[in-house]
C-alpha cells in the first residue's frame, strides 16, 4: 500500500514539473491542509485547504515570481501514510535574475483513496527571499545596543 | 526492525533535551555525514563527519546563543532505514532577546547497527536568521536601497 504512495507522490512531482496541473489536481484530496514554511514568501495563506487556493496562492504568485520554476526531486521515502521527499527547488527570479536553488523535504500525508490530504513543505526560507531580492521587505530583527563609546 | 530505529532515534533526542552528549555520541556512527539545512546558521561546517564536529560546531555554539534552547519534536515518522523528525526549535537568543520558533524537519538514516549514519537537517532559515540579528548583518552588507 505505502509503496503505492510513494508512486503517486513521485507522478505528482513529474505532473508538477511539466505544469501538468490537471494531473497535479486529480492527485489531491478535495479538501486538505498544505502549510508553506512560516517565513516563505507564499505563507501567507497558510493553511491552503483546496487546489483552487493552492493555485491561486502559491502555484500562480511562484510563477510571477520564477521562471522555469522546478522541483527536481532527490529522495521519496516511504513511511507507511507519508511520504517524505526530499529535493531542490530551482528556477529564474525575473525580479533579480538570480537562480534559485534551495533544498525542500515535503512531508506528506496520504488519504485511504491514495489522495494527498496533508502537505508541510520545509525549505530554504532565507534563500528564497534573498533570491528574489526581498530581504529587505523581511522584518528585521530588533535594534542592538550600540557599543559603548 | 525499523520501529526500533524509530525508538534509537528518540532516545538520541531526549539524550540532547538533558545535555547526554555522551549517550548521543553512543548513538552516532563513526563514521557520520551530517549536514545542517544550507543558509541555515550552524552550516558553516558542512558536511560534518564525525560526532565531535557537530557537538564543537552545531551543539555548542547553539547552546551558546540560545537560553533555554529546546527541540520539541512533534512527530517522529517510521521510512524503514529512515526516520523523520518533525517539530520546532525553541529558544531565546542571548544577543537580541528574540524568541526563536522555527519549524524543522531532520532526514536521519540509520544504519544496520541502529545508529546514526547521515543527517539531513532542514529548518527555516529566514526565521533564524530573523530571531538571531544575522539577517540585519546581511541586510548591512548589501547596497543599500533607495527610499522610494
Amino acid at each position: 500500500m505505502s509503496q503505492q504512495n510513494v508512486e503517486t507522490v513521485r507522478a505528482l512531482y513529474d505532473a508538477f514539473n511539466r505544469g501538468d496541473v490537471a494531473t497535479l489536481e486529480k492527485g489531491f484530496a478535495r479538501q486538505f491542509q498544505r502549510y508553506e514554511p512560516e517565513s516563505s514568501l507564499y505563507a501567507a495563506g497558510n493553511p491552503y485547504r483546496s487546489f483552487d487556493e493552492l493555485r491561486e496562492g502559491v502555484y500562480k504568485q511562484r510563477a510571477r515570481d520564477f521562471e522555469n520554476f522546478r522541483s527536481e526531486l532527490e529522495e521519496a521515502l516511504d513511511a507507511g501514510d507519508y511520504v517524505v521527499t526530499t529535493g531542490r527547488n530551482r528556477g529564474r527570479s525575473k525580479a533579480t535574475g538570480k537562480e534559485l536553488s534551495t533544498q525542500f523535504c515535503h512531508v506528506i500525508h496520504l488519504d485511504p483513496d491514495g489522495k494527498v490530504d496533508r502537505f508541510q513543505v520545509y525549505t530554504d526560507t532565507l534563500k528564497e527571499a534573498e533570491t528574489v531580492g526581498r530581504l529587505q521587505g523581511a522584518e528585521t530583527p530588533q535594534a542592538r545596543q550600540p557599543l559603548p563609546a | 526492525m525499523s520501529q526500533d530505529n524509530v525508538l534509537a532515534v528518540r532516545n538520541l533526542y531526549e539524550a540532547f533535551a538533558r545535555g547526554d552528549m555522551d549517550r548521543f555520541e553512543k548513538g552516532c556512527a563513526r563514521d557520520i555525514l551530517w549536514n545542517e539545512a544550507e543558509n541555515s546558521l550552524y552550516a558553516g561546517g558542512n558536511p560534518y563527519r564525525s560526532f565531535a564536529a557537530v557537538r564543537d560546531a552545531v551543539f555548542a555554539p547553539i547552546l551558546r546563543d540560545f537560553d533555554d534552547f529546546r527541540v520539541e519534536l512533534e512527530k517522529l515518522l517510521d521510512a524503514g532505514d529512515f526516520v523523520i523528525g518533525t517539530g520546532r526549535y525553541r529558544g531565546r537568543h542571548k544577543d537580541t532577546g528574540s524568541e526563536l520558533s522555527a519549524q524543522f524537519c531532520h532526514v536521519i538514516h540509520v544504519d544496520p547497527d541502529g545508529k546514526l549514519d547521515r543527517v539531513q537537517e532542514y529548518t527555516d532559515t529566514l526565521g533564524e536568521a530573523e530571531v538571531s540579528g544575522r539577517l540585519q548583518q546581511l541586510q548591512e552588507l548589501k547596497i543599500p536601497q533607495p527610499a522610494m
